[in-house]
């Protein structure tokens, strides 16, 4: 049985998530929509999977392989534009290929998670949260290794280090290799994908923090996602670009460089932060 | 640095700010605190042509509060920011200055009102 998945090109109401990667590979506690979509058309009898992306197919492809972690033959074909469900029918599903899945599951547009309502994750940025709020309790799969539920609501993945001053407050998704320091909040309705960083005293709260991203000391992360520096307000709809490091920012090393372990950053961060917000303002003369 | 510094029934208020950032914090607190009065009961910051607050601009303000408090011998002096942008509006919750500050949104309520205590 043969499938056919069509990557999203840019969104315009979720810009700001496609900068670090495409649509289709941005995890989504942990794994990408993608992933999802890949083990969801297995389990459905799949065998062979077209993946069809317009933007950065390379990146695509590299998420995937050949799609042997998935016991599957995949394939990814870049276009020149995304393509509706109708037009890929019609352009790649030809008499003499092997038996497609039948439809739906046949050509599937990845801006919706499987099994969950089909409202398109990928027309805002509420959307996108609601739709990461909604997998959350149905993510705790056996093939997720090491995730656990530390308390009804409060699931953590492999290796999280979490201070024990810190509060995690039901429902909450924390991905492996997370680190917690003390006196965070974490919660509720917070997710913290793999190798995110929350500084000491930080609170998140409805919102959503991506993959290596530092959250500074004494934040206040609310109804957003936080990606690198980019930090998107998912209720107002609006973003902001931080340039303080010391605030919000990206953990990811250059291309080429290894990636040092997550607690080695945090000096380099923290050396920026007592400087910038306290120094070089003078007492002027008080009045006379 | 361009902006408008007037004093008006106990009241400073300050607009026409374009930017606090690294390159202006300093004059914009000097500018500031060398306009506080001994009557003044609230600093009024208008900040609807901002584009730009960084770390440094969070700071002057927060700088110009405790000037302010200490010249009073008192906690809890109002400092209100009156129209921020969406993303400065961000940038000043993600520092959680919200708490410290009175903020009032374009043609919206204040976002939280701190009481100056007594």
């Amino acid at each position: 049985m043969k499938a056919l998945l069509i990557c999203p090109d840019e969104r315009a109401g979720v810009t700001a998530l496609a900068e670090y990667a495409p649509l289709a590979i941005v995890p989504i506690l942990g794994k990408s929509l993608l992933a999802y979509w890949l083990e969801h058309l297995v389990a459905l009898g799949a065998k062979e999977i077209q993946i069809l992306a317009v933007d950065r197919p390379h990146h695509v492809r590299a998420e995937v392989g050949n799609g042997a972690r998935w016991g599957v033959r995949v394939s990814v074909q870049s276009e020149k534009r995304e393509l509706t469900p109708e037009e890929a029918r019609s352009k790649h599903q030809t008499k003499h290929q092997p038996p497609w899945l039948p439809a739906p599951h046949d050509v599937v547009l990845l801006d919706h998670l499987p099994g969950l309502p089909t409202a398109s994750l990928t027309s805002s940025y509420a959307d996108w949260f609601a739709g990461t709020l909604a997998l959350m309790p149905h993510a705790c799969t056996p093939d997720r290794i090491g995730v656990r539920e530390l308390s009804p609501g409060v699931r953590v993945g492999l290796r999280v280090q979490v201070a024990a001053s810190a509060k995690l407050i039901a429902p909450c998704w924390i991905g492996e290799h997370a680190l917690i320091e003390a006196g965070a909040v974490i919660g509720p309705n917070a997710v913290l994908e793999r190798e995110a960083f929350v500084a000491r005293g930080a609170h998140v709260s409805s919102s959503v923090i991506g993959a290596r991203t530092f959250v500074g000391e004494f934040t206040e992360v609310r109804n957003s996602i936080a990606w690198g520096h980019t930090l998107v307000n998912w209720e107002r709809d609006s973003c902001l670009k931080v340039t303080d490091a010391f605030l919000l920012c990206s953990l990811e090393t250059p291309r080429g460089r290894p990636a040092p372990a997550i607690k080695s950053e945090l000096p380099r961060v923290r050396e920026q932060v007592g400087p910038l917000l306290t120094s070089g303002f003078g007492e002027s003369e008080p009045p006379r | 640095m361009i902006m408008d510094i007037n004093h008006q029934n106990g009241i400073l208020s300050v607009t026409g700010i374009r930017e606090l950032s690294a390159t202006n914090a300093h004059r914009f607190h000097s500018a500031v605190a060398t306009a506080l009065l001994s009557d003044l009961q609230a600093i009024e910051i208008d900040l609807a042509h901002t584009q730009v607050v960084d770390g440094a601009g969070l700071g002057a303000l927060v700088s110009l509060y405790e000037t302010a408090n200490r010249q009073r011998n008192k906690i809890g002096f109002a400092i209100r920011l009156t129209n921020p942008s969406p993303s400065v509006l961000q940038i000043i919750e993600l520092a959680r200055l919200h708490h410290l500050f009175e903020v009032t949104p374009p043609d919206r309520s204040p976002a939280r009102t701190h009481p100056p205590s007594t």
